[in-house]
């Protein structure tokens, strides 16, 4: 008796009642499902978005700086085979005959000549 | 999907494709199994607002976790199950939830006085006469498809008292429901 019972209160608890505004209660739920989505799918994009902007920021100060340090190292290399060639040629000059005697003429010369040329500047005012 | 196509498909069918984003198939399955959840939590004791709020937080959460459903029970019984889990934890917080053996109130029972026949039975009156405990148990182990264990898990108490309120609450709508019955359980139980 008591499980014929049990069963019948099953199937009384399985009749769901009837609801005049059960399309209505559908579309609400689905509207909220479709809100949902729309707002996780620009959460997703926006999230992306900021995910893409490190990225690029990481790689363009990335590159920036390889090249800053290839630019320094072409730098540093250029004015270092620069000095040695020069002081390969001052070397060359002194071993000429009058090689010393020259270098201080020309010196000599090139101050004179930026001397001239201040005074001439100072003289134009 | 059509509207036309989704109402063909199986509830399985319509669960496999809603796991993979298809909301009107899903809206499909609000469509049908709507009615069960929002009686479900209206027997569980919820006002008829309170009930449908419970119910559309069940369906949306159920999306969420729809890919779990593998069809091995019906998808009625598995939506019906998270509903009756939510009213519980909406309870909980909002501190309604007194497990307790009070009865409803006086004007509840004096619509309840006069035992209704098998022929005019009515579940939701009857639910009435249980006490708000009894009402939950009952609800959930018969609406909510939780088993004993399940229910004393849910509601937090021993699963004795669960049983209890259970035995309780089914003497009463026994009697209330099917009374010939009811009348020889007691006599039954009193011998």
């Amino acid at each position: 008796m008591s499980d014929d019972f049990d069963a019948q209160l099953g199937r009384l608890f399985n009749q769901a009642p009837a609801f005049p505004d059960n399309e209505a209660f559908a579309a609400r739920v689905t509207a909220r499902l479709d809100r949902d989505w729309t707002m996780r799918r620009i959460m997703i994009g926006v999230g992306g978005l900021a995910a893409g902007m490190v990225v690029a920021w990481q790689f363009v100060a990335g590159r920036f700086n390889v090249e800053v340090a290839t630019v320094s190292s072409d730098a540093q290399s250029m004015i270092d085979s620069g000095v040695g060639r020069m002081m390969i040629s001052l070397d060359r000059l002194s071993t000429l005959p009058a090689g010393g005697e020259t270098l201080w003429l020309a010196a000599a010369l090139g101050v004179a000549a930026l001397a001239f040329g201040v005074t001439r500047a100072v003289e134009s005012f | 999907m059509g509207a036309v196509k989704t109402a063909a498909l199986h509830d399985v069918e319509l669960a496999a494709l809603a796991a993979a984003g298809d909301r009107a198939a899903y809206g499909e399955l609000v469509r049908r199994h709507g009615p069960a959840v929002r009686g479900l939590v209206r027997r569980m004791g919820a006002d008829s607002s309170a009930a449908d709020d419970v119910a559309q937080d069940a369906f949306i959460l159920g999306f969420e976790q729809v890919a779990e459903f593998r069809g091995e029970g019906a998808f009625a019984g598995w939506i019906k199950r998270i509903a009756a889990r939510l009213y519980l934890r909406r309870m909980k917080k909002d501190a309604r939830l007194f497990l307790t053996d009070q009865t409803p109130d006086e004007e509840d029972h004096s619509a309840l006085d006069e035992p209704r026949t098998a022929s005019r039975m009515d579940l939701d009156t009857a639910l009435k006469a249980l006490s708000g405990v009894e009402r939950l148990c009952v609800s959930l182990c018969y609406g909510g498809d939780l088993s004993h264990s399940e229910a004393a898990e849910a509601l937090n108490l021993p699963l004795g008292t669960v049983k209890s309120h259970v035995k309780r609450g089914l003497d009463k709508l026994r009697a209330r429901l099917a009374p010939e019955a009811g009348l020889g359980a007691t006599r039954l139980g009193h011998v």
